[in-house]
Parts: C-alpha cells; structure tokens; sequence
C-alpha cells in the first residue's frame, strides 16, 4: 500500500538516478520518491531545490566516494540546510 | 470500434511498443457503468483510459497512429499512416486488435497486421483475420484463437478490410476546434450545451445561440449587452473577448455533444483542457464518463494530477514513460492497475511519489542556474 509519506531521492548523477529509479519501480525495493540527480559535493542548495520539496517529505541523500576531490565543507553544509528546512521531516 | 489491443514498431518513436485495453476481473461498486461489451458480460474493455506522461511521451502520437490506422482501414488513405512510420532503417508494423460488426451485424474481434515497407517501393502489406465473439468468451480466449491463425498479407487493402462495417472515430486535439459544419449545421443540440458549457466558463455570457439565417454562426451574448458572433473557429471582428479557456469551450462542447448522441463510438481527447481550470477538466471528463454509452470507448489524454482524485477503477489509469536509454523500447506503457492492487491505494500518492518513474528529469532546467554562476 501506498501511504501518503512523501519521498525524495538525490542522487549524485544519471546512473544513480537510473538505479534508485529501477529500485523503486521494477524491484518496488525501495519507498516510491521522486529522484532527483544533485551532487551534494559539487553544489551548493539552492531555493529552487528546497521549494519543490513538498510539506512532511522524508529526504534520502546518496552519494558515493569516488569522488576525485569531494568538498566535505560543502556537503556538510548542504545536510545542514536541508535538516533545517521546514518541510524536510526526515533526512536519510 | 472498440480498442483492445495495439503493438507499434517503427511508428514515430514507437519501438516495441505494446498497449493493452482490456481489463482481467469484474469491478464491483464501479463509477463506470458497461465497462463490458453489449451482450458479452466477460468481454471487458477499458471503456475509458486517461493516459498521463511527461512532454513528448508517445500521447498524442498514439492518438495520431490509431487515426492513421482508422483512415487505412476505412478510407483506404495511407498518407497518415506513411507519415507515422519511421522508415529510415526498417520497415514498421502496427498490430492492432479491434472489437466491430461485420457486415452482417456480427460482433467479432478483429485482428488486423500491417507492415510498411520502403525497400525499393513504399509498400503498405496488411493481413486480416477475425472471430466471432461467443456469449461466454472474453478477450483473453478470443486473443488465443486469433493467435493460431494464419496471417496472409496482401497489398490489396481494400477488399480484405471490405469485411468490416463502419468505423466511427472523434479525434480532438490541442489546437483543433470544433469546425465540422456538417455535424453542426442546425444542431439543437450543440447548440443547447454550448449555451450550457460557454456560461460555465465565463460567468458573463448571458446567452448563445445560432443565429437563425446563418447556421454556420453563432452568437454569444453578454450581460453588458454586448454580442459577438463566432465563425468557423473564430470570433469575428473582437479577437479577444472570449478568453483562451472560453474559446476551448466551443470544441469541448462539441465533444460533449458527440459523445451524448454517440456519433463516433471512438473518441480520443488529447489534452484538450490545457487552458481549462482544474475543477472544470474533472467535472467534464466525469460528465464525459457518465454521458459514454454502450460499446464506446473513450481516451482522455492530460497533464492535470487533479484527474488522479476522480473516483475510477485503477485500470483507467496508464502512462507513457519515455525511457531515452532503452533503444529497444524508447517508450512503454505502464499500467497503474499492475502496481496498486489494494483498493486503498492512492494513486495520487503514487504519482506525487513518482512509483512509475514517470516523471520528467529536469535536471537540465536548473542547470541554467550554473549559467548565472558561471556570468558572475
């Protein structure tokens, strides 16, 4: 059963996107959200994101460690914003 | 004409392509009444279909190829059907199974083949074959009688689609609007829900009517006293004063009226209410519904999640999901019935939660932000 909890996935690019996608639709492995690729590394939030995450929404951030010269600064930060903003409910 | 069944290769972006109408059990408390062939309970259909998907997801094109079809077998024009296949390496074929009369009033199921080939001549082959539908039988046992059959292919459409009554179709899209004189000319009717549906949209409008030694106009009164007389699609002479979404009332008035005097017996809406307001899309697609008779079939194609609140049966629910990565099969039909089986499963919270993996990646929109970075 679909319940009405809200998911959103960031994923770090295409191919992580394309794997949440296929989790969640072929193998229904994982909660149903909408996936969207932003690498928490490499950029900072901006409003834009924050205002298309909708009210009570459970927020999943993947990312790997391949990268070359990851800003963990920039990462913390951004985790940061996101578990201060008012419609995140939870951060995964 | 009812449509069961339709695999598409090499028509548009279509590659492998496979959409199914029928539905596997009986609903019970159902909003959709008939949902079944007349005089054949276990024959079930999809009487109504609201097909979602992002932008140029395969909608209108589906539309565009079952006209295609329709004007091939009925008319024995080629020319849409030419222009739907995608003839640059291979030939294309269109499989389609459709429910209609014989010529002697018998209802069968209709199984018709085509293959487009443009080796050194443009070649259209098309096969036919076709069952006569029994008291007890349902799609799935007519299909597998259909399927043992041989399929011999001739370049003599003509007399082999001889076989098949009347067909009757209504397509509508975004940018057509309802023009058919011949439908309209003295048509109380129309006229009567138009009068009906233009004073729902804007509350200014007094009154329509024909005007009375001019069938082809129509005038629309207003509570200032002003009048303005609609021609062939057009207001004349004041361009402006009827609003995007008033002026679509004309066309959506005439689907209404089509499908209220059963016209078509096939209807494919697409996107039809882009400029309609919300409350109004859902209160005309349901009236659409209500208003749909026996052994007619109806296809709603929008944009608006709004419709996911409707009270329908799952099954009315499919979407196109263009999958840019598969080139095997660049678009495929997902059925929302094959993934919420539970009666209280919300399929508002489905799509909202993206469980189809239907919705638009829209990464490069904001990748336009990285342009004002890059400026500064």
């Amino acid at each position: 059963m679909v319940k009405n909890i809200k998911y959103q996935y960031f994923t770090e690019d295409e191919t992580d996107k394309r794997l949440v996608d296929w989790l969640k639709t072929e193998r229904q492995l994982i909660k149903p959200g909408k996936s969207i690729v932003f690498n928490m590394f490499q950029k900072q939030i901006t409003n834009s994101l924050l205002m298309r995450i909708s009210d009570q929404t459970n927020v999943v951030v993947i990312f790997d460690t391949d990268l070359a010269n990851p800003n963990l600064e920039l990462f913390l930060s951004n985790i940061k914003k996101l578990t201060k903003f008012r419609t995140v409910k939870m951060l995964y | 004409m009812i449509l069961m069944d339709v695999k598409l290769h090499n028509i548009y972006a279509f590659k492998n392509f496979h959409a199914n109408f029928s539905y596997p059990k009986k609903i019970v408390n159902t909003t959709i009444e008939g949902e079944y062939l007349n005089d054949f309970p276990n024959f079930r259909y999809k009487k109504v279909n609201i097909l979602m998907g992002a932008n140029a997801s395969g909608k209108t094109t589906f539309g565009k190829t079952i006209i295609a079809l329709f004007n091939f077998i009925q008319r024995n024009k080629p020319t849409l059907l030419v222009k739907a296949a995608n003839l640059k390496y291979q030939s294309a074929t269109v499989e389609c199974d459709f429910v209609e009369e014989d010529n002697n009033g018998k209802q069968k199921l209709f199984r018709v083949k085509l293959n487009i080939e443009n080796y050194e001549d443009l070649v259209i082959l098309s096969s036919m074959n076709s069952i006569e539908i029994k008291k007890r039988d349902n799609y799935e046992i007519c299909v597998k009688k259909l399927d043992k059959m041989n399929y011999k292919f001739t370049k003599d459409s003509v007399t082999l689609f001889d076989k098949i009554s009347q067909i009757g179709w209504y397509f509508s899209d975004t940018d057509s609007r309802a023009q058919d004189k011949v439908n309209r000319k003295g048509d109380k009717v129309f006229i009567n829900v138009l009068n009906l549906v233009m004073q729902t949209f804007d509350t200014f409008i007094t009154d329509v009517k024909q005007i009375e030694d001019d069938t082809d106009s129509i005038l629309i009164k207003f509570n200032n006293g002003e009048s303005v007389i609609y021609y062939e699609g057009k207001v004349v002479g004041q361009k402006d004063i009827l609003s995007k979404g008033t002026d679509s009332s004309i066309a959506i008035a005439e689907i209404i009226t089509n499908v209220m005097l059963e016209r078509n017996g096939f209807y494919y809406c697409d996107e039809k209410f882009c400029f309609v307001q919300s409350d109004l899309e859902k209160s005309i697609l349901s009236l659409l519904i209500e208003l749909l008779g026996k052994d007619q079939q109806l296809f709603f194609t929008t944009h608006n999640t709004d419709i996911l609140d409707l009270n329908l049966p799952k099954h009315t629910y499919s979407f196109f999901k263009k999958n840019a990565y598969n080139i095997e099969q660049h678009i495929e039909m997902i059925y929302a019935s094959n993934y919420l089986k539970k009666q209280e499963d919300s399929l508002r919270n489905a799509v909202e939660n993206d469980l189809f993996s239907i919705a638009p990646n829209d990464t490069k929109i904001f990748k336009i932000l990285d342009m004002i970075e890059s400026r500064e």
